[in-house]
């Protein structure tokens, strides 16, 4: 939110997956349990799945507005 | 030893989500998420899940970060289409918040020692504690306990590579 801008605000998404992602391993670990790795497994396939899409609106919506400013990009008409 | 390592892991994890954040400059942004993202599959070595470690490495700091570097020159964004941080309240007010919810986090997890183990989902009393991270636990659960997700999640990889495909088109012909 403080940058205002679509890439970097999915970086930061990507970010979040992150620290899920250490979170659900470190718990998994301490209890010895193998479903919070499977998670981990799922989520960075998941988060992959999540960047591309997200890249691939960045492309149009640069595209369509020439910039990736929240401002711009408020109107999610087409 | 161990604690030193996951002190510089995290030393090293913060200082490039940081940059990250606070970079004006995309592609600078995007290399010290990198550094972010070896820093996170260290601390998964460090937890002795060596699999996933190599995994991160590959997927995160190698696929999805290019991912984003062929998008930042692919639409030519510089620095200028970056507006830089804000100052005083509208910078403040959001770092006092997580700070604020990290020391309550770090408060509650001491209780966590205390709390007894529940989860047994996938019984793993004859998993050694080194071998918790080898391919061949967790290759045995995906295709057993967890072999509905698996094939649901190639499905969903393949919704993202169509739907990427369909996005980007000049002429897009199947989007409205």
């Amino acid at each position: 939110m403080l940058r205002r801008n679509f890439l970097l605000a999915l970086l930061g998404v990507e970010m979040l997956i992150n620290a899920g992602n250490l979170n659900f391993l470190a718990f998994a670990r301490y209890h010895n349990d193998l479903t919070g790795a499977m998670f981990v497994l799922f989520g960075i396939c998941l988060a992959a799945v999540e960047a591309v899409i997200g890249l691939a609106l960045t492309v149009r919506l640069f595209r369509a507005h020439e910039t990736l400013g929240f401002h711009a990009i408020a109107n999610l008409r087409w | 030893m161990e604690i030193l390592t996951l002190g510089g892991l995290g030393v090293l994890v913060l200082v490039g989500a940081a940059l990250a954040a606070g970079l004006r400059d995309p592609v600078y942004a995007v290399l010290s998420l990198v550094l972010t993202m070896l820093g996170v599959a260290g601390v998964y070595f460090l937890l002795g899940a060596e699999y996933l470690g190599i995994i991160q490495v590959i997927v995160y700091a190698g696929a999805i970060l290019v991912t984003f570097l062929f998008v930042v020159m692919l639409i030519s964004l510089t620095k200028s289409d970056i507006p830089p941080l804000p100052r005083g309240g509208a910078l403040w007010v959001p770092l006092g918040i997580s700070l604020l919810w990290t020391g309550l986090l770090l408060y509650a997890l001491q209780e966590v020692r205390a709390m007894p183990v529940r989860s047994q989902v996938l019984a793993q009393e004859d998993l050694p504690y080194f071998l918790y991270g080898t391919i061949k636990p967790i290759g045995k659960a995906l295709l057993t306990a967890y072999v509905l997700p698996f094939e649901l999640l190639s499905f969903t990889l393949l919704v993202g590579i169509v739907g990427a495909i369909l996005l980007v088109q000049k002429k897009p012909r199947y989007v409205r």
